[in-house]
């Protein structure tokens, strides 16, 4: 019944895989729910990474929450805190900036004030998108203003060109000459015979 | 690893030779064959494709009646325009015809390496210095063998391909 | 078998060298024997990276962990199936896999194209051979990047792959995004050579449009992996970051997107010769500004496992091939105009014009918000994040003005429609947006974007079924044909345009499968073995787990920790869901990497109950788990193998166009013209 690395490891070359130890298979289904039994320890308790701190009322707090998914995560893993904490569970930076976040909100801070003090502390990249502020309008704006813009004068454009291709009469093949007077019977014919033998 | 560097040797020869054969050996040259334009390429399918179109649209009823009769027309002219340049007594038959129409008129006619396009159809030597003609694939007209830009004579049959 | 192999480089290398001067300098056009040389160039390059590829596959089957590169990516232990994989999973391999991709393709080009684009094929040869060149003297050049390279001592087991990438979608993810990226080469190739040959008609486009639709297919079925990869491994429930690497496939998608549309103003019209070469540099100069992002790291990514010094390698060739290609489009500008003017505002031509626009527009947005960091600090001197809430809040806007126009565009008819027409045309679809928005105001949806992009939904699905409907209508009376052979002509004759369709339809599958996931619901909770926690659905149910324990063992290259919960949804047992945390290790039972974590997911048409195990409490048994309920994501993958399965159908060869009731009179005339393409 020891768990030691080396008994582990031996198996492992034994092959006897998967080698289960420890109490760790699936067993007690039949356990109550709500049992209040105190769980077993794990065989290799590290394996899973660090150990993780238990779930607090603050952890599913709507509030928090939303907090949290304005600010950008320290580790430099581009998430927020909350998707970060609850997504890598190897980040340390992500917990601690949510015990911070919980002690201002404890503070009774406004979520507005929370966020402000991440700000002062770690600069503007805390923020998950820019506020649409100053020179960051155009980061918002400028997409939009652009399609618009650009749709607006090729509308005008088209519309202007319609005019004129009618006026001009265009062909729809280069030098093709443009009919001066209708076409005759026969033309027709061998129009008529040619497209018969499109088949589409 | 001397069986590799034989490895490598031998696939760079090879290599070499992929490369270098046609240039070393042009005699052995075999004339591409003729593949046919796309109908779209050509101004007639394009012209019948659109008058197509334009029958299938009003059938779903995209184009309204007045649309309808003022692009037909206008395409109808286009295609007749079409028929009337590019086919001759042939056009209005089949697709190889019209195939064979616009393949012919980009084919120029049998030509003298120093004096160009000259003589009629089924000339076999320049009118002007007398040297072999070679078709607009480069192949000598006399043996069928595809001539170098660079050659004076056939490598085929060894008749004059250039002016002295 | 690294000799052979930096051998085969160094021959891929020069004979690139060679067969590009001969293709740009050379006289192919009075000697066809040298354009014979210039092709069988492309071939032997393409001959030589395939020597270089199986002599580096060697190395890692052999596990020769001499090699560097098989030390780095690859262990004793990695199941077979990831030593394909980890070809690709080192900067090294994957310039050697883009390589010689892209020499397959090159050969592929020069030996599948019609001997009637003989002007443009010597040409495409050589941009082709350069690009490879490119890739070839990176390896052979800078520092640290020749896959052969060896090392002083031989270490007895590898380093072991990344466990990100072992997951089956990594096997398939990046391989083909790199097909998407490598085989834009290929039209853009074409585009380059139709300006140095001064051809300039639709030709080009003919020659290259396969090959245009092929890449498309490729980047899509890539992104789409890519979003299944992050959806089962990252642990976040979500498919789409806006990482600057994934904005970085979907620059080039978007600009794709558009030319595969106006390309075909170009061969019904003659016009926007130039927009649709500036559209193909374009896109090939993205796909370029990707790999430069991915492997340089000047803007961070999740992808950093990517990053290497040889990205300023990728921004000087970007540099130089923006260059000669824009000077190149410049040059050929006059012959560039177009052969007719647009005859109607109204019509199918103009639609196509703003669906380019709000594409193009996107593919703008994405770039701006990837390198709005670097300008904003530039001006204002202080560091800012862009983040998933700022590219919502700017693309959600454009991407329903797309999905309007995804409606719009097929109503409308080639060359000129009226307006008294075009209402007629709108009735049904509009009803189906007004109908969609009214059924989910009643339901009590109610936040304006969700309802805009699903009504939208509705209208585009309305359009693409009217479509058919009255395509298969005009058939049978036209054509005298009953309804099942109407519809079959119907795609048959026209796969594109019909192709297409079934394209858009998988992009509305997209964007309900987009709007479902803001719907998702999740939930932190701790619990012991026999414990229970519940979880709401946003579609109603009450989903409620029972923690069953958590299990240790051991697997061939890793030891596992498991916890498995019972599910049942609504009282009903649906069954068991197991998340489990993996520490890998090499074949001495030494750790490598940190230990990841496994998601357990139920999936259903519906949702997807996504549970992840965060880790153990004090070491015991209790555990600590998010559960996410995710609405509408396997929409993402139904939509995704639809799409793939419209662009499929409309690149399927041989749909025709014009056949000929007197096919036979050909050999009756006692010769023979090969028709390929026209008559079968």
């Amino acid at each position: 019944m020891t768990s030691s690395r080396r008994d582990f490891l031996q198996y492992a070359a034994l092959g006897v895989l998967p080698m289960l130890w420890q109490g760790g298979a699936p067993q007690d289904t039949t356990k109550k729910p709500g049992g209040g039994v105190t769980p077993d320890r794990l065989g290799e308790p590290m394996l899973g990474g660090r150990l993780v701190d238990s779930t607090d009322k603050w952890d599913n707090d709507a509030g928090i929450i939303a907090i949290e998914q304005r600010l950008r995560c320290r580790c430099g893993c581009m998430l927020d805190v909350y998707t970060c904490r609850t997504t890598d569970f190897t980040c340390t930076y992500s917990p601690t900036m949510h015990r911070e976040v919980i002690a201002l909100v404890v503070a009774k801070k406004t979520p507005e004030q929370v966020i402000q003090a991440f700000i002062a502390s770690d600069g503007e990249k805390v923020l998950m998108a820019p506020r649409a502020s100053g020179f960051n309008i155009a980061g918002y704006i400028v997409p939009g203003v652009a399609v618009t813009v650009i749709g607006l004068v090729l509308a005008a454009y088209l519309s202007r060109r319609r005019t004129v291709a009618i006026a001009v009469g265009a062909g729809a093949v280069p030098g093709a000459p443009a009919p001066v007077s209708g076409p005759d019977q026969e033309q027709l014919d061998r129009l008529k015979r040619a497209l018969d033998e499109v088949e589409s | 690893m001397i069986i590799e560097a034989v490895m490598a040797g031998v696939i760079g020869l090879a290599l070499l030779w992929l490369v270098a054969q046609p240039m070393l050996f042009p005699s052995a040259l075999v004339a591409e064959p003729f593949e046919p334009p796309d109908p779209e390429e050509t101004p007639r399918g394009q012209a019948l494709l659109a008058l197509k179109e334009i029958e299938f649209d009003r059938a779903t009823g995209k184009l309204s009646d007045a649309d309808f009769s003022t692009l037909h027309d206008k395409y109808s002219a286009v295609a007749i325009a079409v028929l009337e340049s590019g086919g001759g007594p042939a056009a209005g038959g089949d697709v190889i015809e019209a195939l064979i129409t616009t393949r012919a008129t980009r084919i120029p006619g049998p030509r003298c390496l120093t004096h160009g396009t000259s003589g009629a159809p089924d000339a076999r030597f320049c009118p002007t210095c007398g040297a072999g003609l070679l078709s607009a694939t480069d192949t000598c007209l006399g043996c069928g063998v595809i001539v170098p830009g660079d050659a004076v004579f056939c490598p085929g049959c060894g008749v004059r391909v250039k002016a002295a | 078998m690294t000799l052979l192999g930096s051998f085969a480089l160094w021959a891929a290398f020069l004979l690139g060298c060679w067969s590009a001067g001969l293709s740009f300098f050379g006289n192919w056009r009075e000697n066809p024997a040298t354009a014979l040389a210039v092709r069988r160039g492309v071939y032997a390059v393409c001959a030589a990276l395939l020597v270089a590829t199986l002599s580096l596959w060697k190395g890692i089957f052999s596990h020769d962990f001499n090699i560097e590169y098989v030390w780095a990516y690859t262990s004793r232990n990695l199941p077979e199936y990831y030593l394909i994989s980890a070809f690709w999973a080192g900067q090294k391999g994957s310039m050697l896999f883009w390589a010689v991709v892209l020499s397959i393709f090159a050969a592929l080009a020069q030996a599948l194209t019609s001997q009637r684009h003989k002007d443009l094929l010597p040409y495409v040869a050589g941009v082709t051979n350069l690009v490879v060149i490119f890739f070839v003297g990176v390896m052979l050049f800078a520092h640290h990047s020749n896959p052969f390279e060896r090392m002083a001592v031989t270490p007895p087991d590898g380093n072991g792959l990344n466990p990100q990438l072992q997951n089956p979608g990594m096997v398939m993810h990046p391989p083909m995004l790199y097909l998407g990226y490598i085989s834009i080469t290929i039209p853009f190739a074409f585009g380059i050579a139709a300006m140095l040959a001064g051809k300039l008609d639709a030709g080009w486009i003919i020659a290259m449009r396969k090959w245009a639709l092929a890449s498309w297919i490729f980047l899509s079925v890539g992104i789409t992996l890519g979003m299944w990869w992050a959806y089962v491994e990252l642990g976040w429930g979500g498919v789409w970051a806006w990482d600057p690497v994934e904005n970085a496939s979907l620059h080039p998608w978007l600009v794709l997107t558009a030319f595969l549309h106006s390309v075909m103003i170009q061969e019904k019209r003659g016009m926007l010769k130039r927009w649709n070469m500036g559209l193909v540099v374009g896109a090939f100069l993205l796909s370029i500004f990707g790999t430069f992002i991915t492997r340089s790291g000047v803007i961070s990514s999740v992808h950093s496992f990517t990053q290497s010094d040889i990205g300023y390698y990728f921004l000087a060739f970007l540099l130089v091939s923006a260059i000669l290609s824009f000077t190149l489009l410049y040059t050929r500008w006059p012959s560039l105009e177009a052969e007719v003017q647009l005859e109607s505002l109204v019509s199918r031509e103009s639609a196509f014009l703003f669906n380019n626009l709000a594409l193009v527009g996107i593919a703008f947005s994405v770039l701006w918000g990837t390198l709005f960091p670097i300008v904003s600090e530039a001006v204002r001197g202080t560091k800012i994040s862009v983040g998933p809430p700022f590219f919502n809040r700017v693309n959600v806007p454009l991407g329903l003005l797309l999905l309007f126009l995804t409606g719009v565009g097929p109503l409308i008819a080639w060359r000129k429609a009226s307006m008294a027409n075009l209402q007629r045309q709108f009735i049904l679809p509009t009803a189906g947006f007004v109908l969609t928005a009214a059924v989910l105001l009643v339901a009590g949806l109610r936040s304006f974007y969700a309802l805009m992009s699903l009504a939208l939904a509705g209208f585009v699905m309305v359009t693409i079924v009217q479509e058919f409907q009255r395509g298969v209508r005009a058939r049978m009376s036209m054509y005298q044909e009953n309804i099942f052979l109407a519809l079959v002509h119907l795609v048959e004759r026209n796969r594109r345009r019909y192709g297409g369709y079934i394209v858009h339809v998988g992009i509305v599958i997209y964007f309900v499968a987009f709007t479902g996931l803001a719907f998702k619901t999740e939930k932190s909770v701790d619990l012991t073995p026999g414990e229970t926690a519940t979880i709401h659905s946003p579609f109603g149910y009450d989903y409620t787990l029972t923690a069953r324990g958590v299990s240790q063992y051991v697997m061939l290259n890793r030891k596992v920790t498991a916890a498995t919960l019972a599910v049942t949804r609504n009282g009903k047992r649906i069954g068991d869901i197991k998340s489990e945390k993996r520490q890998h290790m090499d074949s001495f039972g030494n750790d490598t990497f940190e230990p990841s974590t496994e998601v357990g997911i139920i999936s259903d048409l519906r949702e997807d109950l996504y549970v992840v195990y965060a880790g153990s409490i004090d070491g015991t048994e209790r555990a600590h788990f998010t559960f996410h309920v995710n609405p509408m994501v396997s929409w993402f993958w139904i939509g995704g193998a639809i799409l793939t399965l419209g662009g499929i159908l409309a690149m399927w060869p041989g749909g025709p166009q014009v056949r000929t009731r007197r096919r036979r009179s050909a050999a009756q005339a006692g010769y023979s013209v090969p028709l390929a393409g026209v008559a079968e």
